[in-house]
């Protein structure tokens, strides 16, 4: 089983649009900067992840799972951190981006439970391989 | 002195300190003295404009001053970059963070590298030089 089977909106054009839908659209507009814009031969996907309760006021910052091939965290966040400032200067939603290895991408059940079942409730494929 | 001038001499000697921990290879140590740094520039530049500063500020908040502030002088896209790698890994600088595989713990030293540390302490070191410029 692939991480994205068991990401909630497995399909970045299915982000809900009622729920979340000042979310869904940085995440939408995350992916596209992504696509459009990364140079990374290392990253191989970017999950989001929708907080557990809608936010009540302006949304000051969001959190990201980079699975990348890059040795060290510092080097995984240096590959993706220019797409990322264009995102944050358009919406003023600060990113925290955790890091985490490419293996995890193909072989998600190595990650731990806790992680999986974030994924399966709150995760959003924002980037990850096109068809 | 005024306070952005305060937060300025901050940053400026958090860099010193980050250059005598580079030089006793402690490198995860120095990461963190040039975020300190780094949030310390900001909140000098955001001072500099009128915009609040100080402990009662949430990091994302003040993060997103400096932006601002970065903004107004035509630094903003650097700042940001800094600002989403620095926020994202702080706090494994400090702390032993867990492992998602083996739930064992992960120690800061393997955050980064001691060249990549001194690369950080360059862009960072730029920053504060601007801002000192600025001010």
């Amino acid at each position: 089983m692939s991480l994205i089977q068991y990401l909630k909106y497995s399909d970045r054009t299915q982000f809900p649009t009622e729920s979340h839908p000042a979310i869904s659209d940085y995440f939408h507009t995350l992916g596209n900067h992504l696509y459009q814009q990364n140079r990374s031969k290392s990253l191989v996907g970017i999950v989001g992840i929708y907080p557990r309760k809608e936010p009540r006021c302006h949304i000051e910052s969001l959190s990201f799972f980079a699975f990348s091939g890059s040795r060290t965290a510092y080097a995984a966040l240096r590959d993706v951190e220019d797409v990322f400032a264009d995102f944050y200067l358009q919406t003023g939603v600060l990113p925290y981006i955790n890091p985490l290895s490419q293996r995890f991408f193909e072989k998600p059940k190595e990650l731990s439970q806790s992680l999986l079942n974030v994924f399966a409730r709150n995760g959003a494929l924002v980037y990850g391989p096109q068809e | 002195m005024a306070l952005k001038n305060d937060y300025h001499r901050v940053a400026v000697r958090s860099l010193d300190a980050c250059d005598g921990t580079l030089a006793a290879n402690v490198q995860e140590k120095a990461a963190f003295l040039a975020y300190h740094a780094f949030e310390s520039a900001g909140c000098a530049l955001a001072d500099h404009i009128g915009l609040p500063v100080g402990p009662r500020i949430a990091h994302a908040k003040k993060i997103k001053h400096f932006t601002d502030a970065a903004k107004v002088l035509g630094k903003e896209h650097a700042v940001a970059a800094l600002a989403i790698t620095l926020s994202s890994l702080r706090n494994s600088f400090l702390y032993p963070i867990e492992n998602k595989t083996t739930g064992t713990y992960e120690l800061p030293e393997s955050k980064i590298s001691a060249a990549q540390a001194k690369e950080l302490r360059k862009r960072v070191g730029g920053i504060v030089k601007w801002v000192g410029d600025a001010l």
